[in-house]
């Protein structure tokens, strides 16, 4: 089965604006159930690799649950800029190897932007069903300075 | 209680000099400069821990320490720190975070220094003869340093007294954990916020602030039984143990709750115990992995912080995961945790920057239990024997 690369860009892009309007029903509608998710980063300083937030759906489900709670400025916006730089078919079993470079731009309630992030999306994407879902996705940062951090996964 | 005018906000509240703190002590740019003078460039100061430096050679550049510094790893197995300056014509010399290298050579003109900072070769030196300009007097600048229980530090002055002295019996709550099995770290990461450098640093000391966070409102895991098991030991040279704590994660399916057999030597999976070290770090435990927190002022209104997860070096590659995970529930960049303690810090910090908030109040009294502010007037007292000014009316010279 040949993969559409063009269908794999609509898809990693609905996704991202899932992420970017805050609808994580929508967004976990876009995973089949064994999803994992996590963001990596490489320090310097310690020359390792780092796992700075790991979660399989439940994990998901519950960092959500929490999210109008925690403490933060309302009305602030992150836009993930995406654009896919590699689609390789892994096998017979429907799933695709998907790289992308990711830009995340934060704004503030006063309306004032500012890159928050930048990185790789390493998704792998099941495309056997009528509908691409994510499989795992791992972000993998370039940037370590996140001033406050975020409660928002990445 | 009534609202209040600009002169009854602005009077000294009805309190001892010693629970109150004055404004000007968190923004006055004259008094920023004299807290680097009298503290920062005196005081013993985490630069890292054993476990970055595994090997001889190893270094590890300090970038933010108001001099450049770098951490090397003798073949002698000591650490020592030195300026990161080449002793020619000031290039910094490392230029790398971390690394290894026997002798360092500096990329400008190449001189060479090896790890005891001396300077091993200079490319043609013929034409120094001439002025006696001899390779032993290019070698680096060396600054004290020493280490207790894997935790080494550095002193910019050359007339320090030993850090055994300093820290006296501080680390006592956390000798085990950091000497009985041997300790790495795992996670790294800075951030720089909007905040003076004591802002960060109440923060940790602050336990009156525990619900604003979401985590421990939902969960009920702090309540007013174990509140009050926290007690805070206060050392000599203003460091300070919060232990007695143990925190039931098993409240609500929010939090997993902490096995047992994960838990750091010494502690249980439950133990929640911090350790303030005078001027500006923090050893911190949740029983299955610690924290380390440094805070570096840049300006009066903003600061570096350094954020540290250890976990057992032997770790197996099972508990390392459960170590991380546990990590960066309420630590790491994406916790629930941290992102709202340092909203909080720069919140504050907005405040008494403007100029409207004009003192903070820290004036609770519970025998040093559950929330009592004791620990944050430890801290003063003991900024205000090294600055010589209260924290309540600094403008006054005290010593
Ligand atoms: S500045 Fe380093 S060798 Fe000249
Ligand atoms: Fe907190």
């Amino acid at each position: 089965m040949a993969v559409d690369k063009e269908d794999i860009r609509d898809f990693l892009n609905k996704v991202a604006d899932a992420l970017d309007g805050e609808a994580w029903d929508d967004f976990l509608s876009m995973c089949v159930p064994e999803f994992e998710y996590r963001v990596t980063a490489f320090s310097y300083e310690l020359n390792k690799d780092m796992i700075w937030l790991i979660h399989d759906m439940d994990g998901l489900r519950s960092l959500f649950n929490v999210l109008p709670e925690q403490l933060g400025r309302r009305g602030t916006r992150m836009l993930r800029q995406i654009s896919v730089t590699d689609v390789t078919q892994v096998g017979a079993d429907g799933r695709v190897d998907v790289t992308s470079k990711v830009i995340v731009v934060r704004t503030s309630p006063e309306g004032v932007s500012e890159l928050f992030a930048a990185g790789r999306y390493l998704d792998v994407i099941d495309v056997s069903e009528d509908v691409p879902k994510l499989v795992r996705r791992e972000t993998q940062l370039d940037t370590r300075e996140l001033g406050i951090g975020s409660h928002v996964p990445i | 209680m009534p609202s209040r005018n600009r002169e009854t906000w602005e009077r000294p509240p009805d309190l001892p000099g010693t629970h109150f703190v004055d404004a000007m002590a968190y923004s006055d740019p004259e008094l920023f400069e004299e807290e680097k003078q009298r503290i920062l460039a005196r005081a013993w100061r985490f630069g890292c821990h054993d476990s970055e430096l595994p090997d001889p050679f190893d270094f590890r550049t300090i970038d933010h320490a108001e001099v450049p510094l770098v951490m090397i790893r003798g073949e002698d197995g000591k650490v020592r720190t030195f300026y990161n300056v080449c002793s020619h014509r000031g290039a910094k010399l490392f230029n790398d975070l971390s690394g290894n290298a026997r002798t360092k050579t500096c990329f400008f003109h190449h001189w060479t220094f090896d790890w005891r900072g001396d300077c091993v070769s200079r490319p043609r030196p013929q034409p120094y003869e001439a002025l006696h300009l001899e390779a032993e007097d290019c070698g680096l600048k060396e600054v004290a340093t020493d280490s207790q229980y894997g935790l080494i530090f550095f002193n910019l002055d050359d007339d320090a007294g030993s850090l055994t002295n300093y820290l006296g019996d501080a680390l006592s709550a956390f000798e085990q954990t950091l000497t009985e099995e041997p300790v790495e770290v795992f996670h790294y990461h800075q951030a720089e916020i909007q905040a003076n450098w004591k802002q960060w640093v109440e923060s940790n000391m602050d336990h009156y602030h525990e619900w604003m966070h979401v985590m421990l409102r939902r969960t009920n895991v702090i309540t007013e039984e174990t509140l009050f098991h926290r007690k805070a030991e206060l050392h000599s040279g203003g460091h300070i143990t919060f232990r007695g704590m143990e925190i039931d994660y098993e409240h609500e399916g929010t939090i997993a709750p902490r096995e047992q057999s994960k838990a750091m030597p010494g502690l249980t999976a439950e133990t929640f115990q911090a350790t303030p070290l005078f001027p500006n770090t923090v050893l911190m435990t949740r029983g299955t992995v610690m924290r380390i927190d440094t805070t570096t002022p840049l300006t009066p209104d903003t600061s570096l912080v350094e954020f540290r997860g250890l976990g057992l070096k032997d770790d197996t590659e099972e508990d390392r995961m459960v170590r991380i995970r546990q990590h960066n529930e309420f630590w790491g960049p994406m916790s629930h945790n941290l992102p709202e303690d340092l909203f909080a810090a720069e919140q504050c910090a907005a405040g008494y920057r403007s100029g409207g908030a004009a003192y903070g109040i820290i004036c609770r009294e519970e025998n040093l239990s559950a929330q009592d502010d004791g620990g944050m007037r430890h801290f003063y007292a003991e900024w205000s024997k090294w600055m010589g000014r209260s924290a309540s009316d600094p403008k006054i010279i005290t010593a």
